[in-house]
């Protein structure tokens, strides 16, 4: 059945999602919002934070507050691809036929969350590959889709290095946002640990369900986006690009592989999420640039420059902002 | 939101033109500063008025590229948007119009357009945002320029004279269109008269073009001296001859030449000298010695025809004569196109001295004592009458006195006339006296200043024909001295002379004299035109 929302029912219902999100995560505002934007733009994300910031807990109650299929895979070098994504067991019925049978793995449900996904091999984490973008699997020559919405929340630590697998630039391209979370102020840590060591027990309430989510999904991809806005990505994504004359000296420097066309594109969708979760009809500059560091930072591959000066994809970031500002009308004198 | 837009669009024109005004002001500024900062240390004229039309045109152009200024829709919802930080709502809005784009948003995108527009003015959008560091510099730096513009300067003087000079300049060159218009209008070789015309107007050009006084007089002096360079010694003389003839010719015409000019005259006297009885031919012969007589000093190879057909007349040689009357004819139609010929250089070279006398007249001699030698001061003759010593009076020597004014004097000339009259009789007695002579002590450097007042030998008129010549006047006051009886009337002696027999020779003298003494062009034409009136009028 098709569901029809309207955009005050949209944000109605983000809003909804971030207040049951808010009853278990205290503070991180701006990360719940991103997290959210995800979900809006059915894009996959990303959390990267040290140990103990609730990258887990955030994505549990993410889930928890959506009527939707969840799964978790804790990723270890010795996950496998058919632990992720499923297999074929040998069955034998009552006649005593025997045949094979799909076992639909973790993979089979709208909300995964890959917790330090970099601790499994290449071989595991590619399994994720097809699923993340073609939204469908192929086991045994066999293509199965994976349900609507589908989400890869994925989470990894940068501190530990050792027995990890930074995942190749082919996966992180497929994440549409990745969002660094940040130690929390004092005050939050305070409430945090109020709350978590107490005998207070919340329970988190799913506000929507899949038919609203994915209309809530149409929605975001239907608001309208000018072409100066567009453009704006663009030139932002080019800039990104260290062999582009637009690009700034930052990037040339310490960029070796700009954004992808991906770029482009997440710039655009989680600007109209954006929008629509400000009460604005309508996609702008200043919402594209709003998300892009979130949609950026992993898309840039960065030179050994760049970490040798200690140079953040972010600060690579701000420098893309500095060098293509929101586009002036071209004439002179005007705002 | 269309109401805001158009309100958008021209708040962008006045912005537009703010912001263009303050990135070339300190430019144009400067520029005027600077051209009137020339305009200080050269005398050239166009430096301030050009810092004048620079500022303007500057202004003029800014004001037209502003109501030129195309501003299209969608640079003021871009504008809009982005003054009043709408999110792109007016360009959105505009674009799905444009579109005509249909769904959830779009209705919404456009009302809230609308919303946005109602509730903002223009200027919000667009505000207009002085560079007050700009104006500032702007407003010194032309502050400066109108200060120094309207402080009197040295090249301001100059600056007039040059003006002055030039409208002289342009008014002698009118003059000399009119003088070549006057020579081609006038009787003469119309060859002759084209080419003067043609080299007046040349001149004229050049005197119009010419950036001061002295580049005209110089090229008023090159024509004068190419002018003056057709003109023989011998004109006047020669005038006075041809003119002589024709009209001796016509008020007496020859025997059996019928009427004519002079050389018609001589070819058909030539024809029929031959049927002319014995008295005629004698009769002829007295005529054409005298004619000759009066040929000799103008035209000598006339004179000297006619002489000799006078002689082969009286020698009974008629084919002589004729041939000789032939050559005397030819000789006569030579000297009359050649006497054109000048005439029409001599109106010319007229011309030039009056604009040589105009450029003289309008500005100050191109003194510092070095374009020429002081004037000589000329003492006047003195004159004795009736035989009393008179003092001579020297006639006051001028000369400019070279420190650029133009103006100069010099001594007084002093001249004593020796009282040397005798009388001669008791009705007549005839002195005469020595003319003074100047004493030259001018030192102006402007020869032609000097002259235009130095007086010009002029003899007085001989006594009406037929009267007799009488010393009448008083008893001069100084011891007469007894110097005879007296011898009754006067008789008419040779002395009376028609005009026209003498005034060739005149001419001649005059001429010989003014060329002894390094006339000007100018002065020389003058006096040329003075004889060239007597023969014409005699």
């Amino acid at each position: 059945m098709l569901t029809t929302i309207t955009p005050e029912e949209y944000v109605e219902r983000a809003e909804a999602i971030e207040a049951q999100i808010a009853r278990v995560i205290v503070g991180q505002n701006e990360l719940v919002r991103q997290v959210v934007l995800c979900l809006l733009c059915e894009g996959h994300v990303l959390l990267e934070g040290v140990p103990g910031l609730g990258k887990t807990q955030l994505l549990k109650t993410l889930a928890g507050a959506v009527d939707l299929a969840f799964s978790r895979i804790q990723f270890t070098p010795d996950l496998m691809p058919a632990d992720i994504l499923g297999t074929q067991v040998l069955e034998e019925d009552e006649g005593g036929h025997r045949h094979f049978r799909f076992r639909p793995g973790p993979v089979f449900a709208s909300l995964v969350l890959a917790d330090e996904v970099n601790r499994a091999t290449p071989k595991t984490q590619s399994a994720l590959l097809e699923a993340m973008q073609e939204r469908s699997i192929t086991v045994a020559g066999e293509t199965r889709p994976l349900p609507r919405p589908f989400l890869v929340m994925a989470t990894q630590n940068p501190i530990e290095m050792e027995g990890t697998y930074p995942l190749p630039e082919a996966q992180l391209d497929r994440f549409l946002l990745k969002v660094l979370v940040p130690f929390p102020p004092a005050a939050d840590l305070a409430a945090v640990v109020e709350r978590t060591t107490g005998d207070h027990r919340v329970d988190v309430e799913p506000v929507a369900d899949d038919l609203i989510l994915s209309a809530m999904v149409d929605l975001t991809r239907q608001v309208p986006a000018a072409s100066t806005v567009v453009q704006h990505a663009v030139d932002l994504v080019v800039a990104s690009h260290p062999d582009q004359p637009e690009a700034p000296e930052a990037v040339r420097r310490y960029v070796r592989f700009g954004a992808s066309p991906r770029g482009a594109q997440a710039l655009i969708l989680a600007a109209k999420a954006t929008a629509l979760l400000d009460g604005r009809p309508n996609a702008a500059a200043v919402d594209v640039r709003a998300v892009a560091h979130a949609a950026l930072r992993h898309r840039l591959v960065l030179g050994y420059e760049a970490v040798a000066d200690g140079v953040s994809a972010d600060a690579v970031v701000d420098d893309i902002l500095a060098a293509v500002p929101d586009p002036p009308t071209g004439l002179r004198g005007a705002p | 939101m269309k109401e805001l837009l158009a309100g958008v669009r021209r708040r962008l024109r006045l912005a537009w033109a703010v912001a263009t005004a303050e990135l070339v002001g300190p430019v144009v500024a400067a520029v005027a500063l600077a051209l009137v900062l020339v305009g200080r240390a050269r005398p050239w004229a166009w430096p301030e008025p050009g810092a004048l039309a620079v500022g303007a045109v500057s202004a003029a152009g800014l004001l037209v590229a502003t109501v030129l200024l195309r501003v299209p829709e969608a640079v003021a919802a871009r504008a809009a948007d982005r003054g009043l930080g709408t999110g792109d709502a007016f360009f959105t809005a505009l674009e799905l119009d444009a579109r005509s784009a249909d769904g959830p948003f779009a209705e919404r995108v456009r009302a809230r357009a609308r919303d946005l527009g109602a509730g903002h003015r223009p200027a919000d959008a667009v505000p207009v945002r002085l560079s007050r560091g700009r104006w500032l510099v702007v407003a010194v730096l032309a502050t400066a320029a109108v200060a120094l513009a309207l402080t009197s300067n040295a090249q301001d003087g100059v600056r007039r004279r040059r003006e002055a000079e030039r409208r002289v300049l342009a008014g002698e060159a009118a003059k000399l269109r009119e003088a070549a218009a006057d020579v081609r209008g006038s009787a003469g070789p119309a060859t002759a008269q084209e080419l003067v015309a043609r080299q007046l107007e040349e001149l004229a050009r050049q005197v119009a073009q010419a950036p001061d006084l002295a580049a005209g007089r110089q090229a008023l002096d090159a024509a004068a001296r190419d002018l003056s360079s057709r003109l023989t010694s011998g004109l006047l003389a020669e005038k006075a001859a041809v003119r002589g003839l024709d009209r001796s010719l016509a008020a007496a015409p020859l025997p059996g030449s019928g009427q004519g000019d002079a050389p018609a005259q001589l070819r058909a006297e030539a024809a029929a000298v031959a049927g002319l009885s014995a008295e005629a031919r004698a009769a002829l012969a007295d005529r054409l010695a005298a004619l000759a007589a009066t040929q000799t000093a103008g035209d000598p190879q006339a004179s000297a025809a006619l002489a000799a057909a006078a002689a082969d007349l009286r020698g009974g040689d008629t084919a002589g004569a004729a041939s000789a009357l032939a050559a005397a004819a030819a000789a006569q139609a030579a000297a009359a196109g050649d006497v054109g010929d000048q005439e029409a250089a001599l109106a010319g070279l007229a011309a030039v001295a009056a604009a040589q006398d105009g450029l003289a007249a309008a500005g100050p001699a191109q003194g510092q004592g070095s374009n020429g030698q002081g004037s000589q001061g000329q003492g006047s003759q003195g004159q004795g009458s009736n035989g009393q010593g008179s003092q001579g009076q020297g006639s006051q020597g001028q000369g400019s006195n070279g420190q650029g004014q133009g103006q100069g004097s010099g001594q007084q000339g002093q001249g004593a006339g020796s009282p040397s009259g005798q009388v001669g009789g008791t009705n007549a007695s005839q002195g005469s006296g020595t003319g003074g002579a100047g004493t030259p002590n001018g030192t102006g450097n402007n020869p032609s200043v000097g002259l235009q007042t130095a007086t010009v030998f002029e003899p007085p008129p001989v006594g009406s024909d037929g009267q007799q010549l009488n010393a009448a006047g008083p008893q001069g006051q100084g011891p007469s001295q007894a110097a005879g009886k007296a011898d009754g009337p006067t008789q008419r002696n040779s002395a009376q002379v028609p005009l026209a027999d003498v005034l060739p020779r005149y001419a001649a003298e005059a001429t010989r004299a003014l060329n002894q003494l390094n006339i000007p062009p100018s002065q020389r034409a003058l006096v040329q035109s003075y004889f060239s009136s007597l023969a014409d009028g005699q």
